[in-house]
């Protein structure tokens, strides 16, 4: 059971550090970031921008969220719901025969695809590895166990 | 697991990271607005202007064949593997943003007027191209988003040399 909650503390640092260190280079140049995400052609009215200046912030708290163990149940699930998003953004690019950065901010150049979407989609499975856990391990707010478990 | 205390912290990361972000946005040397531009779009040769110091501006086919006609340089913001395929010639590509520097101080100044295409309006890579050279200090860049695929369609001249 130990060894259990041990997998799963090492499966959210993951999950957090992935986060973490896609947002480093948005936060860096969110004009890139920005312009990556015009190159999807579904975000309407120029919000672009503002998605480039927030989003990165918030999978910075989210991935910093995981790996310290704070506020673990909003974190990974607003992480599996981000991760479900960029998969449904990568999935329209793909079917509209888009051959565009990802901007996703892990790999340098790294274009949409099949191998994008597969990707996230491992993410996600440790979203809900991490979401469905039945004690709190290795967290430092809040301490308390899960009530309804 | 408590669903209503996730969605609280959901919230609570959400009104943090807004709140975060904005104001150090406000902070930066290289702020963005907050609703993104567009960019200025030159459909005919008459509303070309030729002041300097103009930026990025994009222009349809048909300026883009008459710069072309004035032999004003073109690169191509394409893998060097699709330029060898076919560019548009006298196009220069390299997949090395140094030498392509190099290369376009080879043939202009940097005040000079040039024109960056890709593969076509979806591709994305001549639009990070012109701000990539912009930030170089660049002043005058024409962005071709039609791109090789508009120009092909149109019959205009190829070449597949170096």
């Amino acid at each position: 059971m130990k060894f259990k909650n041990y997998l799963i503390v090492v499966v959210r640092i993951l999950l957090g550090a992935v986060f973490l260190w896609a947002s480093i280079d948005k936060i860096i140049d969110p004009s890139k970031f920005a312009r990556d995400i015009s190159n999807y052609h579904i975000i309407p009215f120029g919000l672009e921008n503002i998605i480039a200046i927030v989003l990165p912030w918030l999978e910075f708290f989210i991935g910093s969220g995981l790996i310290l163990g704070i506020l673990v149940d909003g974190a990974v699930l607003l992480s599996g719901i981000l991760l479900i998003a960029f998969n449904v953004l990568i999935a329209q690019a793909i079917l509209r025969g888009f051959n565009i950065d990802c901007g996703c901010g892990l790999k340098e150049g790294q274009l949409v695809g099949v191998e994008k979407l597969l990707e996230n989609f491992v993410f996600l499975g440790g979203a809900y590895i991490v979401y469905l856990r039945s004690k709190k391990f290795l967290e430092l707010y809040p301490k308390s166990e899960l009530s309804d478990k | 697991m408590n669903l209503s205390s996730s969605i609280h912290q959901i919230y609570l990361y959400i009104i943090v990271s807004i709140i975060f972000s904005i104001s150090l946005n406000i902070f930066r040397s290289d702020s963005l607005s907050l609703i993104a531009q567009d960019l200025l779009i030159v459909e005919s040769v008459e509303e070309l202007n030729n002041d300097l110091n103009q930026g990025i501006i994009e222009i349809s086919l048909e300026i883009a064949k008459d710069l072309f006609d004035k032999d004003i340089l073109f690169i191509d913001a394409r893998a060097e593997e699709y330029y060898l395929e076919g560019h548009i010639p006298g196009a220069i590509c390299n997949d090395d943003f140094d030498q392509l520097i190099n290369d376009i101080d080879n043939r202009i100044m940097n005040n000079d007027f040039f024109v960056v295409y890709c593969s076509d309006d979806d591709c994305g890579s001549s639009e990070e191209l012109a701000y990539q050279l912009s930030d170089q200090g660049y002043l005058n860049i024409y962005l071709f988003k039609g791109g090789w695929k508009q120009w092909t369609e149109n019959s205009l001249p190829s070449s597949k040399h170096l």
